[in-house]
């Protein structure tokens, strides 16, 4: 990292904090920090809910993931779309006729006020602590490939977010968001340009393509109906909407967002730009891992991007494996050569594509004994050596400037999902909890009431990734964490709007029944956490109606 | 809010109709160039 790197990457978060400081110097009403004065339109809604949904992680990792097993993860988002549509064409204007702040308001009006804050409360504790994780996974990856002091970068990036989250409220979110979103954009495109011009020469995109798809990398739908693999075209219409149903309409960070719109049909069109433009983005960012995976087909790869966990392995057994990964490499060299020139002749055969596969095999399984080598000597901790794939790439192939810019497009994500949260987190906690318990207070009082919670909840989330850097195991449970609480989320707002005969104490006993079923699932059973989602909201709409039934 | 118009449903439903076909050319490009390049065969 140059000088240049840091003037680029200094120069542009700096930019972005000031400029998010100075948009919410206005800001003097509780209603302009918590909603942002309502004035936004639908292409900045739009872009401020992309960038919420866009973490640090998904800039490191989706590349890795698609070098690793290919474009087919894109299949998660395929029910988005349908997510948006009925989002914008049912849920949303129940929460815009009802002039609500936050999503769980409406379960008052639907339920009763303790059915609405058990499920703000479920909100409060998931995104809580989830805060945490989008500031510490990406000072943990920055930290291990630049040096950078692990804690200090945790506490950078909090305080940067606090600083004008704080300031300006929903507004300064939104609109540092939508410059959040240009750096992003901006670095991912100079990023595939780049990468290209460092392919050789003379390689056309079709025969990239063909290369990458001779790797199997290039599956990008899967038909078939199998339930053991974890991204199908089925999995992602069913599995997929659920999950993003359950994300975009009850969780507060992003109702928050397109609820800071001037009038309906502008919440709805940033919803539905969402819907259009997001599975573009996603498949390019994928895109980049196969431009990476093609690019390693001429340079040697290294046997593990996370350079720092293999340095720590045993030095007798790396070596053994590095000396086979070559050999292996080498081999899978002459089969990517001889498949090219069949390609070029006119179209290759079965005997190359099976020498392409079956060099694959070989060293796939030197690499994933060098995955379990670093595993065992982080004390059980998985290797994720996927989001190492990128940023290592970034350092040592990129040039100098490019490398601040790219910096800066993870930095700015980690800022962009955080600030979201925490602003959402500060006005749950207001709306949903003070208020109601200090309904007399004047309008100043409780501006300076969002602010001390917002402030609050980012102390929070930096003293949690603080907590997380000493416990690397933390972070796995977390991420299963937040599939813990969307279930019955998702559950008790489905029950609200469809099934009417359904009031408030049996929804708020389904819920905690729904919560202790999932919370027996994860600690008694093996089932997969993305159900889950599915057992929760399950138990939350037959549970509803049996108690309803049952207290009438 | 109150000074929008009131909601032309039709025009709401066929932008929502549009969504969902975009999704579904998304969908239908992914399956061709599926179809196209990806010719992995076991090893």
């Amino acid at each position: 990292v140059t000088a240049l790197d840091w003037a680029v990457l200094s120069g542009t978060l700096l930019a972005i904090v000031a400029w998010g400081v100075w948009k919410g110097r206005g800001v003097h009403t509780a209603d302009a920090y918590l909603r942002g004065g309502k004035d936004l339109r639908w292409w900045t809604i739009g872009l401020s809910i992309m960038a919420t949904q866009a973490s640090a992680i998904t800039f490191l990792s989706l590349p890795g993931q698609a070098y690793q097993g290919g474009l087919g993860f894109v299949q998660f988002y395929f029910g988005l779309p349908v997510a948006m549509v009925l989002l914008s064409a049912i849920i949303l204007p129940i929460y815009h006729r009802l002039k609500v702040y936050t999503a769980y308001e409406y379960l008052e009006t639907r339920f009763d006020r303790k059915t609405r804050q058990l499920t703000a409360l479920l909100f409060l504790i998931s995104r809580g602590l989830a805060a945490g994780v989008s500031i510490y996974a990406p000072a943990i990856v920055l930290s291990a490939v630049l040096g950078w002091p692990l804690q200090l970068t945790n506490v950078a990036i909090g305080a940067a977010v606090i600083l004008y989250t704080v300031t300006g409220g929903a507004r300064a979110v939104a609109r540092t968001q939508t410059q959040q979103m240009t750096v992003i954009l901006g670095g991912m495109a100079l990023a595939v340009v780049f990468l290209w011009h460092l392919l050789p020469d003379g390689l056309r995109l079709g025969e990239a393509l063909h290369l990458a798809g001779a790797f199997g990398k290039m599956k990008i739908v899967d038909w078939s109906p199998r339930v053991d693999t974890r991204y199908t075209f089925w999995s992602g219409m069913t599995g997929g909407l659920f999950v993003q149903l359950a994300y975009f309409g009850t969780d507060q960070s992003q109702v928050q967002r397109y609820l800071s719109g001037s009038s309906l049909a502008e919440s709805r069109l940033g919803l539905l730009m969402n819907g259009i433009v997001k599975i573009p983005m996603q498949i390019a960012i994928l895109f980049v891992g196969i431009l990476l995976f093609v690019f390693y087909q001429f340079h040697a790869p290294p046997l593990t991007f996370d350079s720092a966990a293999w340095k720590k392995t045993p030095p007798a057994a790396a070596q053994a494996l590095e000396s086979e990964w070559q050999g292996e490499i080498a081999g899978r060299r002459r089969a990517v050569d001889d498949y090219l020139a069949a390609l070029r002749r006119g179209a290759p055969t079965d005997v190359e594509r099976r020498a392409i596969a079956a060099a694959d095999a070989r060293s796939e399984a030197v690499r994933v004994r060098a995955q379990k080598l670093v595993s065992a000597s982080r004390s059980g901790v998985e290797a994720s050596d996927t989001d190492y794939v990128f940023i290592r790439f970034i350092l040592e192939h990129f040039p100098a400037g490019l490398i601040g810019l790219l910096i800066a497009v993870i930095l700015c994500a980690a800022m962009s999902a955080t600030a979201a949260a925490l602003s959402s987190l500060g006005q749950t906690t207001l709306v949903d909890f003070y208020r109601p318990r200090h309904p007399d207070r004047d309008d100043p009082h409780y501006l300076r009431a969002a602010r001390g919670f917002t402030v609050g909840w980012g102390l929070v989330a930096v003293g949690f990734a603080a907590f997380a850097s000493l416990l690397e195991n933390l972070i796995q449970a977390v991420n299963i964490l937040g599939s813990i609480f969307y279930g019955p989320m998702l559950g008790v707002f489905l029950v609200g709007f469809f099934i009417k005969r359904v009031k408030g104490n049996a929804a708020f006993t389904a819920v905690l029944l729904a919560q202790a079923a999932v919370v027996a699932a994860w600690a008694f059973s093996g089932i997969g956490f993305l159900w889950y989602n599915v057992i929760g909201c399950a138990v939350v709409v037959v549970m509803g109606l049996l108690l309803q039934l049952f207290v009438e | 809010m109150d000074a929008d118009q009131p909601p032309d449903d039709r025009r709401w439903r066929r932008l929502h109709v549009l969504v969902l076909l975009v999704l579904a050319a998304l969908i239908g490009a992914f399956t061709l160039i599926t179809k196209l390049f990806d010719e992995r065969l076991p090893p």
